[in-house]
């Protein structure tokens, strides 16, 4: 089977605008939440979150953001070179959330969507445009898993092109989710932080006082290539060497205390790659900062690398960035291979006092130096879609 | 790369969940579709086209039925009948689903309560009066993947797992993302197919105002049971058929409309799977199904009984 190499990225989250500006606000402890600025949250019970920098609404603040890693990823790379339909685009993505004006004019008026606005909306549209944008004519695929979606949408990516199914593929997502009905319907289950007078410190995950994820918004493209042609399509940044997924067949709003689902996602995703608990020197975790996903990933962490998850770095990059949801895998798989390439973790901010049950060798507040060895990026969803992915340095 | 048999199928349609049995009647002309007699007759559709089934059986706590989007009641029946007997750990489940699910109009109810005395949406209505209203399951209830997750908690199915959205490729491509985890080693044991309900009252009135009125609503759920062949004649399995090959592609110059749409109406997600599990009730020794949306996604799967 052929190796398959990261050869480009684009990404846009609310800590910066393209990747270079994402690693460094990561290295720097740059947490984004902040009140929420896109509507009055006033009345709310929820009114922080991690907003990206740009303008819009709607399908208009969607199609921004994959425009702009789009063309960030594809500076450079050589899709010439290869034929059209041994290019695929594999993204991870849940529906648009329609402006609020539309979605209150439309109640009030009893209007529906037409079908194109149907269309527009749907999860898979994004693949779609991001296709027809590239030209690409190979295997396509919209992964709809929740907060798992981009994560399962490189991992399928990376699979189709180390079998051979395609050279070079296109891969990641968009999500927005600082939106007054997504607020609402998370605050209505109780999974959001309510520390509105202290936004910055509200996303603390593995925190013994955390409350709650913080939600967050963003995109990410990833070209991924066949190492045979990965040279000629751009340059190798890093590899993807395992891809592992599981469901938690648990409940629908909980993760298993034991950890198992996630434990199975990165055992399978090891195997996958080939390597062993003890080759694992980094873990960017899902850590969303709620306690039930916190203590089963630090579980399943420990079930997965048993002793070795005693040494294996592991932090929490949502502690900035905030949840980005169907965006989340992919960008987090992006900073857990630069954390390789540049020997560093990015840190886990607002981790003061480590939840006992989530003993782990955390990266508080402050970058750490890390060994050569792989990293695993986990991304697990709402109803216990779980998504684990292995990447190492050139 | 290991070759992978289909050794189970499970459909809800219309006309029934044996696929030997719907295949016949679809053969002797037969239609699933009715007239209704509820406020759809108003509606310029041909009929609606709904399957009889009763999950309940199948759940863990009665309780759950509540809980279940139409398409996860239909998904959990038709993936029981194709899993069978033979339940070893790990089963993986890849489903293709279509359009989201509704929150069943919570979030209208939520807006439309947070209008002020000049009916103009206030924000802060919303947040004091318009929260209260929404109920806190309701926004999980649109997530394509919580289809799965039901049927993945009924039947303990814990391994591989994967949600496509799309349309009526979606499903089939479900099975293509199975096969290959088949074939290459990453699943022992994987049900994939596509689950899809338009036969809602709402959801089949929005259908006519969004100019789908030449279709009768459907509603329907396929899978097939994936395993290696190997496998299946350690164990004395029956064989339905071997898959050869099968892909996804962009193709937008392609247009697919199910064989039996006017006899099981519009199925979504759900109508390649469908279609392809009564061409193996059929005689056929090998065959190609494939199924294509407008918005240009398309996935097929070739199979053969020749090389069993």
């Amino acid at each position: 089977m052929r190796r398959v190499a990261v050869v480009s990225r684009g990404v846009y989250t609310p800590v910066g605008r393209g990747f270079d500006a994402t690693w460094a606000g990561l290295l720097a402890g740059r947490g984004a939440v902040q009140r929420i600025s896109r509507f009055d949250p006033t009345g709310y019970p929820v009114q922080i979150a991690a907003q990206v920098d740009l303008e819009g609404d709607g399908p208009a603040l969607y199609d921004a953001l994959m425009d702009a890693v789009l063309a960030e990823a594809m500076a450079g790379i050589r899709l010439d070179r290869v034929a059209p339909q041994r290019v695929g685009v594999f993204l991870g993505n849940e529906a648009v959330r329609p402006p609020m004006a539309e979605l209150v004019r439309r109640a009030a008026q009893r209007e529906l969507p037409t079908v194109e606005e149907l269309a527009r909306y749907a999860p898979h549209w994004q693949t779609l445009r991001v296709a027809q944008a590239v030209g690409a004519l190979g295997a396509t695929a919209t992964h709809a898993t929740a907060c798992a979606s981009s994560g399962m949408g490189l991992g399928e990516a990376f699979l189709a092109v180390r079998r051979g199914e395609v050279d070079v593929a296109l891969a990641g997502g968009v999500d927005v989710l600082v939106h007054p009905l997504m607020v609402m319907g998370f605050a209505r289950l109780g999974a959001l932080s309510t520390r509105n007078e202290d936004p910055g410190r509200a996303s603390r995950p593995f925190d013994l006082d955390r409350d709650g994820f913080v939600l967050g918004e963003g995109a990410a493209l990833v070209v991924l290539a066949a190492e045979e042609v990965a040279a000629q399509v751009g340059t190798v940044l890093g590899w993807i060497s395992g891809y592992g997924c599981s469901s938690n067949a648990w409940r629908i709003t909980d993760s298993p205390p034991d950890g198992r689902g996630a434990a199975e996602a990165m055992e399978a995703a090891l195997r996958d790659a080939g390597r062993g608990p003890g080759e694992v020197v980094y873990v960017n975790a899902h850590g969303t900062s709620t306690r039930q996903n916190d203590m089963s990933e630090a579980r399943g962490i420990r079930r997965a690398l048993g002793a070795h998850a005693d040494r294996a770095l592991v932090s929490s990059t949502k502690s900035m960035t905030a949840h980005m949801v169907a965006a989340g895998g992919a960008i987090e798989a992006l900073v857990a291979l630069e954390a390789l390439r540049q020997g560093i973790a990015p840190p886990t901010i607002n981790l003061d006092r480590v939840d006992p049950d989530c003993a782990l060798a955390h990266v508080p507040w402050v970058p750490a130096p890390i060994p050569q060895g792989v990293a695993i990026s986990n991304a697990f969803g709402f109803g216990g879609s779980n998504a684990s992915i292995v990447v190492e340095a050139p | 790369m290991r070759r992978v048999a289909v050794t189970g199928v499970g459909m809800a349609t219309a006309l029934g969940r044996d696929p030997w049995e719907v295949l016949a009647l679809l053969l002797q002309g037969r239609s699933g579709v009715v007239r209704p007699t509820d406020e759809r007759a108003l509606l310029p559709i041909p009929g609606v086209a709904e399957a009889e089934v009763d999950v309940r059986p199948l759940l863990k706590r009665r309780k759950d039925k509540k809980l279940l989007p139409r398409a996860a009641e239909l998904a959990i029946v038709a993936a029981a009948d194709a899993l069978g007997d033979d339940r070893p750990e790990d089963i993986g489940i890849l489903l293709g689903v279509g359009r989201e699910p509704t929150d069943g109009g919570a979030s209208e109810r939520a807006i439309l309560s947070s209008l002020d005395g000049d009916g103009v949406f206030s924000p802060a209505l919303f947040g004091a009066v318009g929260l209260p209203l929404y109920p806190p399951l309701a926004s999980l209830r649109t997530l394509p993947n919580l289809i799965l997750a039901h049927v993945a908690i009924q039947l303990d199915l814990t391994g591989e797992g994967g949600t496509r959205a799309g349309a009526e490729a979606a499903g089939l491509a479900a099975v293509v993302e199975g096969w290959h985890a088949v074939a290459e080693g990453r699943a022992e044991v994987v049900l994939a197919g596509g689950a899809d309900s338009f036969v809602d009252p709402a959801l089949a009135r929005d259908r006519v105002r969004q100019g789908f009125s030449g279709q009768a609503p459907g509603e329907a759920a396929g899978f097939v049971r994936l395993e290696p062949l190997d496998r299946a004649r350690a164990r004395g399995a029956e064989v339905l058929a071997v898959l050869d090959g099968g892909g996804t592609r962009f193709a937008p110059e392609e247009r697919w409309r199910s064989e039996w749409e006017g006899q099981l109406g519009a199925c979504g997600a759900a109508a390649g799977v469908v279609d392809w599990i009564l061409d193996l009730a059929g005689v056929s020794s090998s065959g190609r199904a494939w199924s294509a949306e407008d918005t240009g996604a398309l996935a097929y799967v070739t199979w053969s009984r020749a090389r069993v």
